[in-house]
């Protein structure tokens, strides 16, 4: 434990950081949600006005992808340290996003119900995409019930870590090489659609782009604030006095 | 390009949710039998007259969307509030940890 008392004094993040991004996220947010509900999309059958859903479905999952990307990455870091913050930022980092990746399969479940499955009652239609985002989730929960099942804080630390590493690299093929392999609501089976110049009329991608970074903003802020509190949580539970 | 299209004006007649209980019912309504005594307001107090202010007038344009929308602010607004303040208490309680801690260490 000696490593992890002096990563313990030192602040989580710099103040001025901090509130530099807090700012942005705030401004850029109402931004989003302002021309989310009044800017110009294209007229299409079937999606109507339910494709002003892209500002605020598909950013979900960006910002679950990035929470487990940086999750993984303080966990590899635990491994090389041992230090015990690296294990607390993985933790959390994967918690808070697992909280976007849930509310992205229930936004996800909504729009699909009233949209292109409107009159069916079908609230889950078996979607590859939707079905392998279940599936990450349930790996990532493993994860936690791992975590809080070992006592001893350094062999929960690595093993929690290892499991981790394992469970980032399911994310690509089940978020992206799965789905797309296979017919679905989603983008992406007739090629990537990060290149391509027709999957997102070019309007859109105004209000787009910067909801997805203002969304992976509000993961850090969220995931921050957590990470500050554990840290006390570990100060307070090592000097019961205080 | 940011404005949304406005579909239809305000209209209250062709509504079944356009008369509010206080305002007064339309001709063809059957007769109050309840009384004056049983009414909620005072049978002298003039009824307001239907505001046609511009703020109103930009409100109820494009079917309403702006009323969503400005529930939808109030809501972010709040929760953003909630942020802060968690952020002003988590700081005062690094405080006052952090000052006991680098007490103990100096013992």
């Amino acid at each position: 434990m000696s490593t992890s008392s002096a990563s313990t004094a030192e602040p989580i993040v710099s103040s001025s950081l901090y509130r530099g991004v807090r700012a942005a996220v705030v401004l850029v947010l109402t931004g989003v949600i302002v021309a989310g509900f009044l800017g110009w999309i294209p007229e299409l059958k079937i999606i109507e006005q339910s494709a002003r859903n892209l500002y605020f479905h598909v950013p979900m999952w960006f910002t679950l992808m990035a929470a487990t990307v940086l999750s993984a990455y303080h966990s590899f870091r635990y491994l090389q340290t041992g230090d015990a913050m690296r294990d607390i930022r993985a933790s959390e980092a994967a918690r808070v996003g697992m909280a976007f990746g849930l509310l992205g399969i229930v936004t996800g479940m909504v729009w699909a119900r009233f949209t292109w499955y409107e009159g069916t009652g079908k609230w889950w239609n078996f979607d590859p995409k939707q079905s392998m985002a279940a599936v990450l989730l349930l790996i990532y929960g493993a994860y936690f019930v791992l975590r809080d099942g070992i006592d001893d804080p350094d062999k929960r630390g690595r093993i929690a870590a290892v499991y981790n590493l394992f469970a980032v690299t399911t994310m690509p093929f089940l978020l992206y090489i799965v789905p797309r392999q296979m017919q679905s609501l989603h983008p992406g089976s007739e090629g990537s659609p990060a290149f391509s110049q027709t999957d997102l009329a070019p309007a859109m991608r105004w209000v787009f782009y910067p909801s997805v970074l203002a969304f992976i903003g509000l993961f850090w802020l969220l995931y921050t604030q957590r990470v500050r509190l554990a840290r006390l949580k570990t100060l307070l539970r090592r000097t019961p006095e205080l | 390009m940011w404005i949304h299209p406005v579909h239809s004006v305000h209209d209250l007649s062709t509504r079944d949710l356009s008369t509010h209980p206080q305002q007064e019912p339309p001709a063809d309504a059957p007769a109050d039998t309840t009384g004056p005594a049983f009414d909620t307001t005072w049978a002298t107090t003039r009824q307001a007259e239907p505001s046609t202010s511009r703020f109103e007038e930009t409100m109820v344009s494009g079917n309403k969307i702006y009323v969503v929308l400005a529930v939808v602010l109030i809501i972010w607004f709040g929760l953003v509030l909630l942020l802060f303040r968690t952020d002003r208490r988590l700081s005062r309680l690094e405080q006052q940890v952090d000052a006991n801690e680098s007490d103990r260490s100096q013992v």
